[in-house]
C-alpha cells in the first residue's frame, strides 16, 4: 500500500472520529472569540419595577414577598430573601432574582436560563471535566495536526500541494503572520 | 444493527455512570472535623490561617456569570462577603447556587496588594497587555476581575480605589483573602 493510501485513510479515519470534537471547539470558539459581547453560558434578562408605596422592612414577610411576586408576574417562584442593607430586599428566585430598594421603590428583576449547547460546548472547550478529558482533548489536538498535514497530500495534480493547494496553504499561513507583525512583534 | 445499539447502550451507561459519581463528589461531602467558621468569624481569623485548610458557611449572593469560577457569600449579620473559587475537585459554579446556603471546606488564599502590584497592573493596563493569560496578569486575574465588576470595568478606576484604601488604613498593602474549594456542600 503506497504512502499517499495511507495519508487518506488517516485523514478519512481521523476525520470521522473528531467530526464531534470538531463541532464542539469550532461552536465554543466563536463563542469565546465574542465573550466580552454576549454571555454564552447564560441567557440574562433584567427588567426595572417600580413599586408605589415600598413596605418597611419589618413588615416583610415570606408569605408577602409570595403575594407580590405572585401580582409581579405568576411564573415567578420564590427561593428566599434577605437584606444585604437595611432598606435593600434580595429575593432569590427559581428563575433569578429581584433586588428591591425600599427606601426608592425602584427594582430590578432578573432572569437567567442556561443558554443550550454553547454551555456545554465551552464547558468542555474550558477543560472543566479535567481529568480523562484532558487526555481527549489532548489527543484531538495533535489529531488536528495530523489532518492538517495529511490534507496537504490527499491529491496530486494542479489541485494539490504543488498546484493550488500550495497558494491556498500559503494564504492560510500569512494572514495569521500578518496579525502577529501588526499586533504582537 | 443489534451490535450498534449494543456500543450505544454500553456509553451511555458509562456516561451516566460518570455524572453520578461527579453529583457525589459534589453534593455527600461533610465538612470533616474542621469548624465550620461563619462570614463574620472568618474576617478576623483569615489573616492567622493563611494556606490552610478551612471550613465556612454562608449564603450566596451571586456566582459569576462568565464561566462559573467564583461565588460570594455573606453572613447573617454582615454585609461583607468572601469569596469562594473553585478547585480541583469542582470546575464550575452553578448560578442556581445563588440563594443557597452552602459549606465550603477548601484552602484560604491571600493576595498582598501593594505599590508593586498595583504598579504593575496599571502598567499592563495602560499598555494593553493585561488581559488573560499574559504573565502577570495570570496571577492577578481573579482580583482584577472583581475590581473591574466593583469599578464597572474600569481596571484604572479600581487601582485607583485601591491606592485610596492603602493609604488610608495606614499600611503598606492591603491583603485579599478567598477560600480556593475543595469540597461544596448545599445546606438549604
Amino acid at each position: 500500500m503506497n504512502l499517499r493510501k495511507w495519508i487518506r485513510i488517516i485523514h478519512r479515519d481521523a476525520g470521522y472520529i473528531f467530526f464531534g470534537m470538531s463541532v464542539i471547539y469550532g461552536l465554543s470558539g466563536i463563542a469565546l472569540n465574542h465573550i466580552d459581547d454576549w454571555n454564552p453560558n447564560y441567557i440574562i434578562r433584567t427588567k426595572q419595577i417600580i413599586i408605589d408605596r415600598p413596605p418597611q422592612p419589618e413588615s416583610i414577610s415570606e408569605k408577602w414577598i409570595i403575594i407580590f411576586l405572585n401580582d409581579l408576574d405568576r411564573e415567578l417562584q420564590y427561593r428566599n430573601h434577605y437584606f444585604p442593607q437595611d432598606n435593600l430586599l434580595k429575593i432569590f428566585l427559581k428563575q433569578g432574582s429581584l433586588t428591591i430598594n425600599l427606601a426608592s421603590g425602584n427594582g430590578v428583576l432578573e432572569t437567567i436560563k442556561r443558554r443550550p449547547i454553547f454551555r456545554e460546548v465551552n464547558f468542555l472547550h474550558y477543560n472543566k471535566p479535567k481529568k480523562l478529558w484532558t487526555w481527549f482533548a489532548d489527543l484531538f489536538a495533535v489529531a488536528l495536526i495530523l489532518l492538517a498535514i495529511t490534507g496537504l497530500f490527499m491529491i496530486k495534480g494542479k489541485k494539490g500541494i504543488t498546484g493550488r493547494g500550495a497558494w491556498l496553504t500559503s494564504l492560510g499561513i500569512v494572514i495569521p503572520l500578518l496579525f502577529l507583525i501588526i499586533y504582537l512583534w | 444493527m443489534k451490535k450498534n445499539l449494543l456500543g450505544l447502550s454500553i456509553l451511555l451507561l458509562l456516561v451516566f455512570s460518570c455524572s453520578n459519581l461527579k453529583q457525589k463528589t459534589t453534593d455527600d461531602n461533610t465538612s470533616g472535623n474542621l469548624s465550620v467558621l461563619t462570614v463574620e468569624e472568618f474576617q478576623e481569623v483569615a489573616p492567622t490561617i493563611v494556606d490552610q485548610e478551612v471550613s465556612i458557611t454562608g449564603r450566596v449572593t451571586h456566582v459569576c456569570r462568565h464561566g462559573g469560577q467564583r461565588l460570594f457569600i455573606t453572613g447573617d449579620s454582615t454585609d461583607q462577603t468572601v469569596r469562594i473559587t473553585t478547585g480541583e475537585n469542582i470546575s464550575e459554579f452553578d448560578v442556581a447556587l445563588e440563594g443557597s446556603i452552602i459549606t465550603v471546606r477548601g484552602i484560604l488564599k491571600e493576595l498582598i496588594i501593594d505599590e508593586t502590584y498595583l504598579a504593575e497592573w496599571e502598567m499592563e493596563v495602560l499598555e494593553g497587555t493585561g488581559g488573560e493569560g499574559s504573565g502577570h496578569q495570570a496571577g492577578l486575574d481573579e482580583h482584577q476581575k472583581q475590581q473591574a465588576e466593583m469599578e464597572e470595568g474600569d481596571p484604572l478606576a479600581s487601582i485607583q480605589s485601591l491606592r485610596d484604601e492603602i493609604a488610608a488604613s495606614g499600611k503598606d498593602h492591603l491583603s485579599d483573602y478567598w477560600v480556593e474549594t475543595i469540597e461544596l456542600t448545599v445546606n438549604e
